[in-house]
């Protein structure tokens, strides 16, 4: 790795760990090995979202080229967010394409994702399923959100009518992530979810 | 893509012993400004560094995305460069002897030819953790390095410490009453006959060993419990002391005053007749007056007892009405037959001075009857049962 990356991670990372944020526990940065390339990072839910509650895992991939190239950045938590892909946790975020500045930070980037959590995009989509919802039924959005919060991110509202309509689908052999994309997706219609499932 | 506004506001970093002041710190590299340059934005940048970045396309500023064109926006900033120059540090290693004063920039170069540099200790020559015994691993170059370590781990050495020291006391607790006992059990069996029952000197320094653990935990068992008994008991009076309150409290207005030992006082009373006896307060009701009763001899007539009621202070008088006003019944209670019982009634009076609100503990003039009984017949008729004179009090507020 190239010795600017590796000295400037290890000078941001001192900066997270120091920040106030940190303090609050509202962000996290962790190594995964001495070379400094690659990071686990952590985000809570912001409060007044659907996300509230929610702790959820980055992973985060520094390149040789940092900081001159922004770092990969993706969900590793599944989260139901119009920006970000249900599937592979991808994240559609100017500054992490195009708009990446050289002077912005681990931290920068955390506080940004979490930005982007209470002030979702849905006219730039990365999953264009969630996006949809969100715009035609965005209290269907928010449960979904919310149901998604509590199941993968321990978030503390528990849905039982979503648990229940889950439960059902994989009484019938259906596997539970399964399930709930497709519920999700249909707006918990369980019929049209069964429907998509076995057709 | 189109821009989404997340761009979160940066702050520099404000380690002291490690990063620059951010005026002199390259956004880039976060480190000392190597040959800065400045932008027609006015920010300041390391020449390499915002050389690699301007290879970008359409590059713009990394700090306010001001359009930026190589070789027209860009200029070397001399000034900051001779700060920087200026700014002295001293060798990481002064602690060690170097006194060498260098700009930031040579700092790195300076520490690798630095002949104070500490040699890397070979594994086995390092110092341990002094704490090592209790599971600390930590090894250290020096004796600073190692001091500093004890002085900022003390929490986790504490812990290490009070992990050590539960295991001990469990293993130390099972094994000695153990074998205690049962070298306590062997030495109490009767000596078999066929052997020479002397037991060895090490049996013996093991039993005593033994016994003395034991009577040292039995010791400190007792002393526990000393100190158990002792804040019980403690516990026990503060509630007597509370339960008597209450009942002077809750009485409801109708006192009644054991006066025990009549006989003494009676003739201590008459050697000095500035003597008095007065009962504890009680109240007429929860949140009411306060009285007490008064007993003395007669000032016109020692051969008799007066009996008379004073007003006390409380600590609600202001939420009373003044003066007091209302019913007194004073009854000296004969203790077989009750047709013998003295029982007098009065209406408090307005104008009295005894009525009035107490500006002391207790209104110093009392209400009530200076000739109440004949002493003569008070042991004549046997009023004082047991030497104990009865007397009770109602007090009604109308």
């Amino acid at each position: 790795m190239a010795n600017i990356a590796a000295q400037r991670i290890r000078r941001e990372f001192k900066e997270v760990i120091k920040s106030e944020e940190v303090a609050k526990c509202a962000i996290k940065v962790e190594l995964l090995n001495d070379s400094y390339t690659e990071l686990k990072g952590e985000i809570t839910g912001p409060p007044d979202t659907a996300y509230e509650g929610g702790v959820f895992v980055l992973e985060i991939k520094v390149p040789e080229t940092y900081p001159f190239n922004p770092p990969k950045v993706r969900f590793i938590t599944k989260i139901w967010h119009p920006n970000i892909s249900s599937v592979t946790g991808a994240i559609c975020l100017d500054i992490l394409k195009d708009q990446w500045a050289a002077a912005m930070t681990l931290r920068t980037v955390l506080l940004s994702l979490q930005a982007l959590l209470s002030a979702a995009e849905p006219d730039d989509p990365q999953d264009a399923v969630v996006a949809k919802q969100f715009k035609e039924n965005i209290e269907m959005f928010q449960m979904t959100a919310r149901h998604w919060t509590n199941v993968y991110a321990g978030g503390p509202h528990v849905n039982k009518e979503c648990d229940d309509k889950i439960k059902r689908l994989v009484d019938m052999g259906v596997e539970e992530h399964q399930a709930r994309v497709a519920l999700s997706s249909y707006n918990w219609d369980i019929e049209r979810a069964t429907e998509q499932i076995f057709s | 893509m189109s821009g989404h506004n997340t761009l979160a506001q940066e702050s520099s970093i404000t380690d002291n012993f490690s990063g620059p002041e951010s005026r002199f710190e390259c956004p880039i590299c976060l480190a000392w400004l190597r040959d800065p340059v400045l932008t027609t934005c006015g920010h300041r940048f390391c020449r390499s560094c915002m050389e690699l970045w301007l290879e970008k396309e359409n590059p713009s500023c990394p700090i306010d995305n001001t359009k930026l064109q190589k070789g027209v926006d860009i200029f070397p900033d001399n000034f900051t460069r001779r700060e920087i120059s200026q700014q002295k540090t001293k060798c990481p290693n002064i602690a060690k002897g170097c006194l060498e004063e260098l700009s930031p920039l040579d700092v790195e170069t300076h520490l690798v030819v630095c002949k104070y540099r500490p040699p890397e200790l070979p594994e086995n020559e390092k110092l341990r953790c002094t704490f090592v015994e209790f599971g600390c691993e930590e090894k250290f170059e020096d004796e600073p390095e190692l001091q500093r370590h004890v002085d900022q781990q003390i929490q986790k050495h504490l812990m290490l410490l009070s992990r050590a020291y539960s295991r001990f006391t469990i293993s130390s607790q099972s094994g000695a009453s153990t074998s205690a006992i049962a070298q306590e059990a062997n030495f109490w069996d009767p000596p078999s006959k066929n052997e020479v029952a002397v037991p060895s000197n090490d049996n013996l320094n093991g039993l005593l060993k033994a016994l003395y653990e034991k009577v040292v935990l039995l010791e400190q068992k007792t002393r526990e419990q000393d100190i158990i008994i002792a804040n019980m008991s403690e516990q026990i009076s503060s509630l007597n002391l509370s339960m008597t309150k209450m009942h002077l409290r809750y009485c409801n207005g109708c006192y009644l005053w054991y006066f025990n030992e009549f006989k003494n006082k009676i003739n201590s009373m008459r050697n000095d007749s500035r003597i008095m006896h007065y009962s504890p307060g009680f109240y007429t009701s929860a949140n009411g007056y306060r009285l007490c009763i008064r007993l003395n001899l007669s000032p016109k007539d020692p051969n008799y007892v007066a009996i008379l009621i004073h007003v006390m202070k409380t600590e609600h008088d202001h939420a009373l009405d003044w003066p007091f006003s209302g019913r007194l019944t004073i009854t000296l209670i004969h203790p077989t037959q009750t047709f013998r019982n003295i029982k007098e009634t009065m209406m408090t009076r307005p104008e009295l001075e005894a009525f009035r609100r107490p500006v002391q503990e207790m209104n110093p003039k009392g209400f009530g009857y200076t000739e109440f009984a004949l002493i003569e017949e008070l042991f004549s008729q046997g009023y004082t049962d047991n030497n104990q004179l009865l007397i009770k009090v109602q007090a009604q507020p109308v």
